[in-house]
């Protein structure tokens, strides 16, 4: 449960969690900036899906609703943002059309799918996402095809730097704020017991029907972002297997941490992007170390290291231990 | 002076299948009333009509005058009606003291008549209430239950099966436990239980149920001598 927020320990904590996500935003910055190439690639990849997953990590970390649909929303934004800067709107306007249309879809796809959970909820926010691939796909006036289509310049490249990184802190500070509301304690009840949640008033329904819309804005917004600094969107980057390999990236950083989708990132792009295993490997050396984890740490791997950081440390006996000669004297 | 729990002519129907069939009873604040019968009686299934977790088919269910079925679970509670459940259900990991925060926090516009301490107080559960819910005892569970049912300042407790899996000691002092709420808060209490030792001493009235509908009511004494529930359902006990 959270820290109260009107009390020094709780202030205290806020300001440092504060400190440190400017921190973050900066050496992001500064990184987005610096490296060049494949690994620049790699940290742009990593950014933009840690803004992307903090969205995800609400539904999914928070509320233990595993959604597929969220690539769906990245990809609407990516799209959005970029048939309508073709179209000659503002930047601004694009972004901010691009974020509300994909929130709507975020709507759409809560109200469907609000009689639906945990597996069957997976199942229909995968069919969401297959069937927005197929759009995607066969739309080619609008979308380019399987080809894909360019993105006109909107924001300086310089602009979109800043913005990704500043994005970054932002995203992560307000799923600080938001898992440490009242939003966010409905949130972890209905994953602990959405029918005792709802016995003790959580309206569950209209919380998760929020946190999918909420989620849906972080996924466009990363979309948007994405789009900007790529140049070029195609359907291959927001397809079924991308949406789950998501959702592994929130299990392997450790769901509902505040942290969980930079350390989920930098692991599932990493694998994906830096270790060249061969076509499909690397997805098979991240599913074993996936399923590794999960046996291993449940919680993740920011769960794993706060489980060893909290492990009490073995302290000095009270009573000596007996002498090695007398145990010997026993043995003879 | 009218009843605070007014249950009128309720039937649950599962397809072809009446699982409650016309129940009709009233409850006055403060009052126990017992609820048996045999397994698939329908006992369960009116518990969760009268907690929103079932919309009724026909009938209503009335908190002082006004309509609180057929609204969701959220909703009853809100309204003042709140439930336990025949297995243990509680945020396993978190304290018993956020867990009753998160309930309070519910309905904050209704005045919880208990404050943590004072809930604690009446179960027996001093000293526990900063434990995950998880780590208590069995029946410390069972009774953690009724403390979350009770943060959110209910009118009306269900209690599901509340005494099962303790032992004679143990289903004695929930017993005790009941009574007080009932008595101190003026709840009202509808209990469902197998355990006719426990249930009997404790209930005001009972109301036993066979095949959904009611086959009688009335005092634990004037139940225990009836000759259709003693053939039916309470045998020797």
């Amino acid at each position: 449960m959270r820290v109260p927020a009107w009390t020094a320990a709780g202030w205290t904590r806020h300001a440092a969690t504060a400190a440190g996500l400017t921190a973050l935003s900066v050496v992001a910055y500064l990184l987005l900036k610096g490296v060049q190439g494949d690994r620049g690639q790699v940290v742009l990849l990593v950014v933009v899906w840690a803004i992307a997953l903090t969205g995800l990590n609400l539904i999914t970390g928070l509320g233990g609703y595993p959604s597929l649909a969220h690539v769906s929303f990245f990809g609407g934004g990516a799209y959005l943002s970029a048939y309508l800067l073709g179209k000659g709107l503002p930047m601004a306007l694009c972004a901010l059309l691009a974020v509300g249309g994909t929130m709507l879809a975020g709507l759409v796809v809560a109200l469907v799918f609000s009689r639906t959970r945990g597996q069957y909820f997976a199942i229909g926010t995968m069919f969401f996402t297959a069937v927005t691939n197929l759009v995607l796909t066969n739309a080619a006036d609008v979308t380019g095809g399987p080809n894909g289509r360019p993105v006109d310049l909107g924001f300086s490249l310089d602009t979109t730097l800043v913005l990704l990184a500043a994005s970054l802190g932002l995203s992560l500070g307000a799923f600080y704020a938001l898992s440490r509301s009242r939003f966010g304690d409905r949130l972890r009840a209905i994953r602990e017991d959405e029918d005792l949640a709802q016995h003790v008033g959580v309206p569950t329904a209209r919380v998760m029907l929020i946190a999918m819309v909420v989620s849906s804005a972080f996924g466009a917004w990363a979309g948007v972002l994405f789009a900007q600094y790529n140049g070029v969107i195609a359907p291959s980057q927001f397809t079924f297997v991308q949406g789950f390999l998501m959702l592994v990236a929130i299990g392997l950083g450790g769901g509902g941490r505040l942290l969980a989708p930079l350390v989920g990132s930098a692991v599932v792009i990493g694998f994906t992007q830096l270790i060249k295993l061969g076509p499909g490997v690397s997805q098979i050396v991240l599913g074993v170390l996936f399923i590794l984890v999960t046996l291993l740490v449940p919680n993740g791997i920011l769960g794993g290291i706060t489980a060893l950081r909290r492990r009490p440390r073995p302290t000095a006996p009270d009573v000596p231990a007996p002498a090695p000669a007398r145990a010997k004297e026993v043995a003879s | 002076m009218t009843a605070l729990l007014t249950v009128d002519n309720v039937v649950k129907r599962y397809g072809g299948l009446a699982a409650v069939d016309g129940v009709s009873f009233t409850l006055d604040a403060g009052g126990v009333l017992g609820l048996i019968g045999p397994n698939g009686s329908g006992k369960t299934t009116l518990l969760g009509v009268l907690a929103g977790t079932h919309d009724p088919t026909a009938g209503t269910v009335t908190l002082d005058g006004r309509v609180a079925s057929g609204r969701g679970a959220h909703r009853a509670v809100r309204a003042g009606i709140a439930r336990t459940f025949q297995t243990t259900r509680l945020f396993g990991t978190w304290t018993l003291r956020d867990s009753l925060r998160l309930a309070r926090g519910e309905v904050k516009g209704r005045t919880s008549a208990a404050s943590d301490d004072d809930i604690a107080d009446l179960l027996g559960l001093d000293g526990l209430l900063d434990r995950p819910c998880g780590a208590l005892t069995s029946a410390a569970q069972r009774l953690a239950m009724i403390a979350l049912a009770l943060a959110t300042g209910p009118r009306v407790l269900l209690l599901d099966e509340p005494a099962v899996g303790m032992d004679t000691g143990e289903s004695a002092a929930l017993a005790a436990a009941v009574r007080r709420v009932a008595d101190r808060l003026g709840v009202a209490v509808v209990v469902v239980d197998h355990n006719m030792h426990f249930l009997m001493p404790l209930a005001d009235r009972v109301l036993v149920m066979a095949a959904g509908a009611v086959l009688a009511a009335g005092t634990p004494e004037e139940i225990r001598a009836d000759e259709a529930v003693i053939a039916s359902y309470l045998g020797g006990a």
